[in-house]
C-alpha cells in the first residue's frame, strides 16, 4: 500500500513537471492534437445530445475522466498507448450506439442549411400571451373530443424541441397556426397525412405525418395498436406528452414517459395541455395567475 | 427570441458542451504527451 502511494505521489510530481516542459515546449503539433481530440469529443457529445441522449453523454464525459485518473494513479496499468486506444474506441463505442443518426447526418450535411426541419429542433419557442395559449389548448381539446366523437384516429406529440431529428424529417414541415379545423383536416381518414403522428411545438404545429419508434415493451394490453405503440414509444425516448384517439374505440389517452392514461376527460386533457405550456409560459405570465391551478 | 433566450441557448446548451470537450481534450493530450 506504501508503495503504492509513494508511486501515485512520484507519478503525480512527474505530471506536475511533465505538465510545465508541455507548455514551455508547446508546439503547433500539440495545438494539432489538441484540436483532433475537440473535434472528436466535441462531434460524439454532440450527436449524443442531439439524440437526447444527454445522460450518456455525461457517461461518455465521465468515462474520459476515469481513463485519464487511471492513467495517472495506476500508469503501468493505463500507459500511453492504452489511453489513446482507449478514447478512440469509446468514441467509436458511442458512435455506433448511434450509427443510423451518425450515417443520416453525415448524409445531410450538404442540406443541412436548406432543410427548414433542422432550424426547427433548435427549440425556439415564441412566448406568447396568455389569451393565446389558452386558444390553443381550446383547439386542440376540440379537435381531439371531434375526433373522439366520430372514431377518427390520431397521435398528437406535444414536444419541447427534444425530438430526434429523424422523427421530424419523416414527415411533412407543415408550421402553421394551431386551429381545431386544421388538426382535424390532417387526421381526416382520407387525408395523406392522417397515418403519421402530428408534432406540436409550442403554439404551431410544426410536422404531420411523421413517423414514431415503436414501444418494445410486452407489458402493455394486446388491443394497442401501432398508434398507441408509437405514442407510447416516443415518449419514452422523448420528454414529450403523447395525446392518442383510438380509431376502433374512439378513447383519448394521454402518454407521459410510457405511462398511458386511458379515457381522458376535459379536465384531463386541460391539465395535460397546461403541463405542457407551463414551461412555455414566461415567468410574468404565470405569476399573474392564469396557468397555475 | 429575446436576447437573454439567445444568450442562455448559446451558452447554457451550446458552449458548455464545448468547453467541456476542450477540456478534457487538453487533459488527455497533455497526459499523452507527458508519459
Amino acid at each position: 500500500m506504501g508503495i503504492r502511494l509513494l508511486s501515485a505521489t512520484e507519478r503525480l510530481w512527474k505530471i506536475k513537471d511533465g505538465l510545465f516542459g508541455f507548455f514551455n515546449n508547446f508546439t503547433v503539433m500539440f495545438g494539432v492534437e489538441i484540436f483532433l481530440f475537440f473535434l472528436l469529443i466535441y462531434y460524439v457529445s454532440k450527436v449524443l445530445r442531439d439524440n437526447d441522449a444527454t445522460k450518456l453523454m455525461l457517461l461518455y464525459w465521465g468515462l474520459i475522466v476515469v481513463g485519464c485518473a487511471l492513467n495517472v494513479f495506476a500508469y503501468t496499468l493505463v500507459d500511453r498507448q492504452f489511453l489513446l486506444f482507449y478514447v478512440a474506441l469509446l468514441s467509436a463505442f458511442m458512435l455506433f450506439l448511434f450509427n443510423v443518426e451518425v450515417k443520416k447526418s453525415l448524409w445531410d450535411v450538404h442540406s443541412a442549411k436548406t432543410n427548414p426541419s433542422e432550424k426547427l429542433t433548435a427549440g425556439g419557442i415564441e412566448t406568447r400571451t396568455q389569451a393565446e395559449t389558452e386558444h390553443c389548448i381550446t383547439n386542440v381539446i376540440k379537435a381531439l373530443q371531434n375526433m373522439s366523437k366520430n372514431n377518427v384516429g390520431a397521435l398528437i406529440v406535444l414536444s419541447k424541441g427534444s425530438l430526434p431529428k429523424q422523427v421530424l424529417q419523416s414527415g411533412v414541415v407543415i408550421e402553421a397556426e394551431i386551429s381545431t379545423q386544421m388538426i382535424e383536416g390532417i387526421f381526416f381518414p382520407k387525408a395523406p397525412l392522417h397515418d403519421g403522428a402530428m408534432i406540436i411545438h409550442g403554439h404551431k404545429i410544426q410536422a404531420a405525418g411523421c413517423f414514431l419508434p415503436l414501444t418494445q415493451k410486452t407489458s402493455y394490453p394486446k388491443d394497442y395498436g401501432t398508434r398507441h405503440r408509437a405514442a407510447i414509444g416516443i415518449t419514452e425516448v422523448a420528454n414529450v406528452i403523447s395525446l392518442v384517439v383510438s380509431e376502433e374505440t374512439g378513447i383519448i389517452s394521454i402518454v407521459k414517459q410510457g405511462n398511458v392514461t386511458r379515457y381522458a376527460d376535459y379536465d384531463m386533457l386541460v391539465d395535460a395541455l397546461k403541463d405542457y405550456y407551463w414551461q412555455e409560459m414566461p415567468l410574468g405570465d404565470r405569476r399573474r395567475g392564469g396557468l397555475i391551478k | 427570441m429575446k436576447m437573454g433566450e439567445f444568450l442562455k441557448k448559446v451558452f447554457v446548451e451550446k458552449f458548455w458542451i464545448k468547453a467541456a470537450s476542450l477540456a478534457l481534450a487538453l487533459v488527455v493530450v497533455v497526459l499523452l504527451n507527458i508519459a
